[in-house]
C-alpha cells in the first residue's frame, strides 16, 4: 500500500457534490501538488486529508493506517495555512512550540527543537517577537516552522505563497523545494499557480469541477495532457488550441491550416486511429517558432509564413501573435528577435509535438505508433 | 494658505461652541448635586442652588455613607453599597464568561440550528423586565434563593447572557477560523483553544461587555426591589428608601451625597476604561 492513499473520496456539501471519486496514491517522500482553478475542490480535499472536513465517502490512509475518521491532531500531519494562521497573542517561539506543548513535550526539549527549526529557517532573531511585528515573508517562515517542528508524517500546504509579492514568492518557492530535498517528508501542496505546481511537484493532480483531470509527473502533465482542460491550464502562455476539420487518408490524419494571408498548408499526422471529423489541435508556443529560434534537430516540421499581428517582448522570450484558422495563436521566439508587428515572418511548426484532442469529449487522442 | 484654512477653522470653532454648550447642559445637574452635597441644609434652603458652599462641610457625605436612616435602621448606604458590590461582581463575571463561551460556540463550532439558538438569545435582549417578574419570582422560590444575593445574581446573569452573547459572537465572527483549525491540528481541544487562542485576543470586547453589564446591573432598580430582602438590597433600592422616606425633614444635601455615592462606581468604570469601550465596539465592525 502507498504511503498516502485517497480511495474513492467524495464530498457532498449541502446536497451539492464538491468532490467526486478522488483516487490518489503517493509514495513516501513525494511532493504532490493539487492544482486547479478556484472552486475546483483542491482546498476541500486538503482539509479532508487534514481531518478538518468530513469525508462523505471513501477512505484516507496515511502510512498504512486508516485515518478517515481520526481527529486532525491524531493524524500526525502539520499544515501551513494560506493566511499563515499565527496565534496573534503568542510570540514566535510560543507559536512554534504550541503544538509540542499540547502534546506534553517538556519545556527544555520544546525550546531545543524550536531553536533547531529556527536555524533551518533563519528566524532565530525573531523568536521573541509577536506575529504582528513580522513581515509577510517572516510570517510565512514562522508558519513553516510551526509545521516543521512537529516532524510529521505529512506536510500539508494550503496556497502558502499566494499572499507574498512576486519576487518573494519565487524565493520561497525555491526554499520550499530545498527544504523538501533536505527533509524528504511527504508533502501535499495546494496551489492555483501552475508554475508552482510544475517547479515543486514530483506528482501533480490537476483538478477541475471536483474531479481529477489528470494525475502524473510534471513532464507527463506538460507533454501529454489528457484532455483540453489540462492542456489549457498548464503552461504559460497557455497552449494554442485550434479547431480543425480532419479526414482519415490512408491511415494518416490529414487537415489544413490557414494563415491570415490566405495560404493553406496541408498537415498529415501518423499513427492516430481516427475516423475524421472535428478535432482540436494543441500547440505549445515553444513548438511554434521562427527559423532562428527553432531547434535544428527537429526534422518533422511545417514551415510557413504569416503576417504578424502583435509582438510582445518578455525579455528572455518574445511572444508573437499570428492568425491560424481564424484564431489568435501565440508563438515563442528569441528575446532579441527582429520580427516586426505588421510585417510577415516565417514560422516552423514542430509536428512531433502536436497534441490532438477530440472536440466533443475534449479527450486526448492516443497515438498508436510513435 | 490662510484663506484655505479659514472656513475650516470657522467650522471648527462652531463645532467646539456647540460641544461646549452641550457639555454644560449635561454637567449642570452634576454640578448642582456636587456643590449642594457640601452645604449645610440651611444654606440650601436659602436658595442659590448654583452658588458654591459658604460653609464647606463633609457631614452630609458621612451621614449618607454611615448614619442616615434607610427604611427602619440608621445604617447609611454602606451596607447596601457592599450588597451591590457582592452582587455585581459575580453577576458581571459569570454573564461575561458565559457570553464568551456562547459566542465562541455560535461562531466557531456551529451546529445544526445555531442560528435559531442565537436568534432566541438575541430575542431575550428585547424582553421588558416587567414581563418576567412573576415567573422569575416563582423560579427563585423553587430554587430556594428568593430574597438573597445569589438569587439576584442569577437573575442578572440570565438577563445579561443575551447581550454578552451578542457582543462575543459578533467579535468572534470576525476572528479567522484558520486559527482555530491550526490549533486543532496542533492538538488543542475545545477549551484549550478558547483559553489560549481566543481569550487572549478578546481584550477589547471583554472590556465592552464588562462595562455594559456592570452599568446595567449596578443601576438596576426593578429586580433589586423585587427579588431582595432588607439585608440583601442593592444600593439603588437603598437610595430610593433614603430619598423617599416620609418622616422628618428632607435632607437634600444628604440625598445628593447619597446619589453621587451610588453613581460613583459606574462613573469610575467609564473614566478608567471608556476609551477601550469605543475601541472595542469598533473592533468587531471594522475589518483590518
Amino acid at each position: 500500500m502507498s504511503f498516502l492513499q485517497l480511495q474513492n473520496i467524495s464530498k457532498i456539501y449541502e446536497s451539492q457534490p464538491v468532490l467526486e471519486s478522488i483516487n490518489i496514491s503517493i509514495e513516501k517522500g513525494e511532493f504532490l501538488v493539487l492544482v486547479g482553478p478556484s472552486g475546483c475542490g483542491k482546498s476541500t480535499l486538503l482539509n479532508m486529508i487534514a481531518g478538518l472536513e468530513d469525508v462523505t465517502q471513501g477512505a484516507i490512509h496515511i502510512d498504512e493506517k486508516d485515518v478517515t475518521h481520526v481527529a486532525p491532531s491524531e493524524r500526525d500531519i502539520a499544515m501551513v495555512f494560506q493566511s499563515y494562521a499565527l496565534y496573534p497573542s503568542m510570540s514566535v517561539r510560543e507559536n512554534i512550540t504550541f503544538g509540542l506543548e499540547m502534546r506534553g513535550v517538556p519545556r527544555d526539549e520544546r525550546n531545543q527543537q524550536c531553536d533547531q527549526v529556527a536555524e533551518i529557517l533563519q528566524i532565530g532573531h525573531l523568536l521573541d517577537r509577536k506575529p504582528s511585528a513580522l513581515s509577510g515573508g517572516q510570517r510565512q517562515r514562522v508558519a513553516m516552522g510551526r509545521a516543521l517542528v512537529r516532524n510529521p508524517l505529512v506536510f500539508l500546504f494550503d496556497e502558502p505563497l499566494s499572499n507574498l509579492d512576486a519576487k518573494l514568492r519565487v524565493d520561497m518557492r525555491t526554499e520550499i523545494k530545498l527544504l523538501h530535498q533536505r527533509l524528504k517528508t511527504t508533502v501535499v501542496y495546494v496551489t492555483h499557480d501552475q508554475i508552482e505546481a510544475m517547479t515543486l511537484a514530483t506528482r501533480i493532480a490537476v483538478m477541475n469541477g471536483g474531479v481529477i483531470q489528470q494525475l502524473g509527473r510534471p513532464e507527463e502533465i506538460y507533454y501529454h495532457p489528457q484532455n483540453l482542460f489540462v492542456a489549457s491550464f498548464m503552461g504559460s502562455p497557455s497552449m494554442n488550441l485550434i479547431e480543425i476539420e480532419a479526414a482519415d487518408v490512408n491511415g494518416q490524419i490529414c487537415f489544413e491550416i490557414e494563415t491570415s494571408n490566405g495560404d493553406t498548408h496541408a498537415v498529415a499526422l501518423d499513427g492516430y486511429q481516427c475516423t475524421g471529423g472535428k478535432y482540436v489541435i494543441g500547440v505549445r508556443p515553444e513548438d511554434l517558432t521562427d527559423i532562428e529560434t527553432s531547434d535544428q534537430r527537429q526534422t518533422n516540421t511545417l514551415r510557413f509564413s504569416s503576417p504578424v499581428d502583435v509582438v510582445e517582448p518578455a525579455g528572455s522570450d518574445t511572444f508573437v501573435v499570428i492568425q491560424v484558422c481564424g484564431q489568435s495563436v501565440t508563438c515563442r521566439v528569441r528575446g532579441d528577435s527582429k520580427i516586426q508587428e505588421g510585417g510577415e515572418a516565417e514560422f516552423l511548426l514542430n509536428l512531433d509535438r502536436i497534441h490532438l484532442f477530440d472536440q466533443h469529449s475534449g479527450e486526448r487522442l492516443k497515438r498508436v505508433v510513435s | 494658505m490662510m484663506r484655505a484654512s479659514l472656513p475650516g477653522s470657522a467650522m471648527r470653532s462652531a463645532l467646539y461652541l456647540i460641544l461646549l454648550v452641550f457639555s454644560i447642559f449635561y454637567l449642570v445637574p452634576l454640578y448642582v448635586m456636587l456643590v449642594n452635597s457640601f452645604k449645610e441644609l440651611d444654606e440650601i434652603r436659602s436658595g442659590a442652588m448654583l452658588a458654591l458652599p459658604d460653609n464647606f462641610t463633609l457631614a452630609p457625605w458621612e451621614s449618607a455613607w454611615s448614619t442616615a436612616q434607610i427604611g427602619v435602621s440608621p445604617t447609611g448606604l454602606k451596607p447596601y453599597f457592599i450588597n451591590s458590590i457582592a452582587m455585581v461582581i459575580p453577576a458581571v463575571l459569570i454573564s461575561t464568561l458565559i457570553g464568551a463561551i456562547n459566542g465562541y460556540v455560535l461562531s466557531k463550532w456551529q451546529f445544526r440550528g445555531h442560528r435559531w439558538v442565537f436568534g432566541l438569545l438575541l430575542f431575550s435582549c428585547f424582553i421588558p423586565f416587567q414581563i418576567v417578574l412573576i415567573p422569575m419570582a416563582k423560579t427563585l422560590g423553587i430554587l430556594g434563593i428568593a430574597g438573597s444575593t445569589p438569587g439576584l445574581v442569577l437573575v442578572h446573569v440570565v438577563y445579561g447572557i443575551g447581550f454578552s452573547t451578542l457582543f462575543f459572537r459578533n467579535y468572534y465572527e470576525a476572528f479567522p477560523t484558520e486559527l482555530i483549525r491550526a490549533a486543532q491540528l496542533d492538538g488543542a481541544g475545545f477549551f484549550m483553544i478558547f483559553a489560549r487562542i481566543l481569550l487572549p485576543s478578546s481584550g477589547p470586547i471583554i472590556v465592552v461587555c464588562i462595562i455594559w453589564q456592570f452599568t446595567n446591573i449596578w443601576n438596576d432598580f426593578l429586580f433589586g426591589a423585587s427579588f431582595t430582602d432588607f439585608d440583601s438590597q442593592p444600593i439603588t433600592v437603598a437610595l430610593n428608601n433614603l430619598v423617599s422616606s416620609s418622616t422628618g425633614v428632607k435632607e437634600y444635601n444628604v440625598h445628593f451625597a447619597g446619589a453621587i455615592l451610588a453613581a460613583l462606581p459606574t462613573l469610575i468604570v467609564y473614566i478608567v476604561s471608556g476609551r477601550y469601550f469605543v475601541r472595542g465596539l469598533m473592533a468587531g465592525s471594522v475589518k483590518g
